[in-house]
């Protein structure tokens, strides 16, 4: 499990140092960067969390990423995305002014509904018969967002339930991985979550 | 379903974590990064950090204090209030390890700034402060800066709901430290429709009978305690317990790092 170099982007804003941490302490060698050069050297590319959508895709573009992100996924090196990270990998959304978004999952970014915004800790039940994220099932994490993801249920892996609507927790298409929430900021169930993918899709 | 969230609040002054008895006097605890390891190990659901002399004596946030807190791996979710007067002091602070932050004398002084820092972080990343007393059937606000009450009028709470936060922390100032605790009577004078503001409250929440009546109040989204957790190991696992309130998330002692 050692000696995996993983790549965190850093966009200008977000709380970096968390997720950085929870790594870390699993063993993991980490870089944060913004630089091509640096975040290529990783094994597994990690967009973070905390953001607005477009502020997040336009940061993007301002540091000349997004075809990097994409040659780096099709390279079959994994990008998981946390929270707004994971939004970004979408193809747009409705916050914020109408700016595609990375494109490698179909579908859109809407706004919560149900509750203003979806603020604290809830389960994540496993909605995918084969999946591997099976032992997270009935485990709580730690959300945080207003917008979240609904589309096509075959790239969901596990789901939270918002009152009278269950929405993507975890979503998965090959070597891209999105979490709603922030496993960083979800103590043990956080960093076993993951370490199982750092292990698992680890496709370098 | 999401559940109500019991938060460990740190009080911040010149660096130093402090057992505040109303705001006005305080006794020394430690450093804050210590207690922040111990609520991130007994499995609080969120932690805030409130420096308290930062706005009052214009230093800007306490980023030295928040630095050394993040670098201690906390996986606990941070909030941070203190000195934050900007967009720029907003993205810094979450730069600097706070997942969200919290503002008061930001709403009222540089709304425009407060919302451009929601545009870029996300208005879930920004919780509104508010500190209040009761006066009768109303309820006042203080100004922080001043020390003056004030009625707190419907335009003005209009003006807090319709702003970019996205939760309200009322802090229940006089009652805040003190033995006699909360009386929670604010709550009932807010919209009950958690839908409309969900309500973080904090101030003399100091027995599991009075976190239980707020935790069942339906604007309520979360209780902020202070003082009571700073005592006892595992503190907040045996409070957890002792509440058994299905809407919490059960107790998971996080245990050393």
């Amino acid at each position: 499990m050692k000696n995996k170099r993983i790549s965190i982007l850093d966009y200008g804003f977000g709380n970096l140092t968390s997720l950085q941490g929870c790594l870390n302490r699993l063993g993991y060698s980490v870089n944060i960067s913004d630089k091509k050069s640096v975040l290529r050297k990783g094994e597994i590319l990690f967009l973070p969390g905390v953001g607005s959508f477009d502020a997040g895709i336009k940061a993007m573009h301002k540091l000349d990423l997004v075809n990097f992100i994409s040659d780096f996924k099709d390279s079959g090196k994994t990008v998981v995305g946390i929270c707004l990270g994971m939004q970004l990998l979408f193809s747009s959304s409705d916050e914020g002014e109408s700016i595609a978004g990375l494109g490698f999952l179909p579908g859109k970014i809407k706004k919560v509904q149900s509750i203003p915004t979806h603020i604290g800790w809830n389960k994540i039940n496993v909605v995918k018969k084969r999946t591997i994220f099976k032992k997270f099932h009935d485990q709580h994490f730690y959300f945080n967002h207003g917008y979240y993801y609904s589309g096509k249920s075959a790239i969901t892996h596990c789901a939270a339930n918002i009152g009278k609507k269950d929405i993507p927790s975890i979503v998965k298409k090959s070597n891209v991985i999105g979490m709603q929430f922030h496993p960083e900021k979800s103590q043990r169930n956080g960093e076993s979550l993951l370490k199982t993918i750092v292990e698992k899709f680890n496709h370098a | 379903m999401l559940k109500k969230r019991v938060i460990g609040s740190i009080i911040v002054k010149n660096g130093w974590a402090v057992q505040s008895m109303g705001y006005k006097s305080y006794l020394p605890l430690g450093r804050p990064e210590i207690l922040a390891e111990n609520l991130d190990r007994w499995g609080a659901d969120e932690i805030i950090i409130q420096c308290i002399d930062r706005t009052k004596e214009n230093l800007g946030p306490d980023f030295d204090t928040l630095k050394r807190i993040a670098s201690k791996g906390i996986t606990t979710p941070l909030i941070y209030a203190g000195g934050i007067s900007s967009c720029m002091d907003c993205i810094e602070v979450i730069k600097s390890g706070a997942d969200r932050i919290a503002v008061d004398e930001m709403l009222r002084t540089a709304p425009r700034d407060l919302k451009k820092a929601a545009s870029i972080l996300g208005s879930q990343a920004v919780v509104g402060c508010l500190p209040i007393g009761i006066n009768g059937k109303n309820i006042m606000r203080l100004n922080y800066l001043s020390g003056e009450l004030i009625d707190l009028d419907k335009a003005y709470l209009n003006s807090i709901y319709q702003s970019c936060i996205s939760e309200l922390l009322l802090i229940d100032f006089k009652n805040e430290g003190r033995i006699q605790g909360s009386n929670l009577k604010a709550l009932d004078l807010f919209p009950t429709d958690s839908s409309k503001m969900p309500l973080l409250y904090f101030g003399g929440i100091n027995s599991h009978a009075k976190a239980k009546k707020a935790l069942n109040k339906k604007n309520v989204a979360g209780i902020v305690i202070g003082n009571y957790l700073s005592y006892k190991e595992n503190s907040i696992g045996n409070f957890k317990q002792s509440l058994t309130n299905s809407n919490i998330r059960s107790h998971i002692f996080q245990g050393a790092k």
